[in-house]
């Protein structure tokens, strides 16, 4: 399945603000992740401490992504 | 914020009010938005642009969001720290896009019967925006070099 990545902030180093990738049906959250880090592996410290939204929440375990799903990378805040 | 007089009549007594904005931040409309009833102590935090950072002279910053969960994190602290603290209300609006040097990048008011609530809740706001709310820094220097936000 395809699906759209949003890409936020510190990430933008590593990848465009929407990427298109083609993943298994049902790829969990976390194994999402890996296939970035193998990507670019030198997000790797950024990819792992960012958080992960789908929709507009932002989930605290790994879930499986299906192709409806919005997702957006989401590294730590820095506001303010 | 340029819409805030169109959200509340001067009737209806709103406990909060949370903005991204793309303009300036109007300091004395924020300052007056809340008709101070049973209000002892107001608390402002102003979080302003350093004009210089890492030995380097500020360009601007570029603020990021994802703007939905931006204004529902930031509505969610809100809620805990009225919630928490019992201030009477709360005011927080950040600033997104480019900012200058001296400029207003966020501002946190908190009202409340006695200093006490309104010092603690006003930091609580903050840090929990600093630490949670999806925003990104992006400061440019005068050399065109940039570093992003590290975080708090």
């Amino acid at each position: 399945m395809k699906i759209d990545i949003q890409i936020f902030g510190p990430l933008k180093e590593y990848f465009p603000s929407t990427m298109h990738m083609d993943v298994e049906e049902g790829i969990r959250t976390d194994e999402l992740v890996e296939k970035l880090i193998d990507q670019s592996p030198a997000a790797r410290h950024v990819l792992n401490s960012s958080r992960i939204a789908i929709g507009d929440e932002i989930i605290d375990n790994h879930k499986p992504i299906y192709e409806y799903h919005e997702i957006s990378l989401l590294p730590p805040s820095s506001g303010g | 914020m340029n819409t805030m007089k169109s959200h509340y009549s001067p009737l209806q007594v709103a406990d909060k009010y949370v903005d991204l904005v793309t303009i300036p931040i109007d300091f004395n409309q924020a300052a007056s938005f809340f008709p101070l009833v049973n209000t002892g102590a107001q608390v402002i935090f102003s979080g302003i642009v350093r004009q210089a950072n890492h030995n380097k002279e500020v360009l601007q910053l570029d603020y990021e969001a994802h703007p939905t969960i931006a204004v529902k994190c930031m509505n969610e602290i809100v809620d805990e720290a009225i919630r928490e603290f019992g201030i009477t209300n709360a005011l927080c609006i950040h600033r997104i896009g480019k900012v200058l040097p001296q400029d207003l990048a966020v501002l946190v008011i908190t009202n409340s019967p006695h200093r006490d609530e309104s010092y603690r809740a006003n930091r609580y706001i903050i840090d929990k925006v600093k630490h949670d709310v999806p925003i990104w820094k992006k400061e440019i220097f005068t050399d065109f070099t940039y570093e992003w936000g590290k975080g708090c």
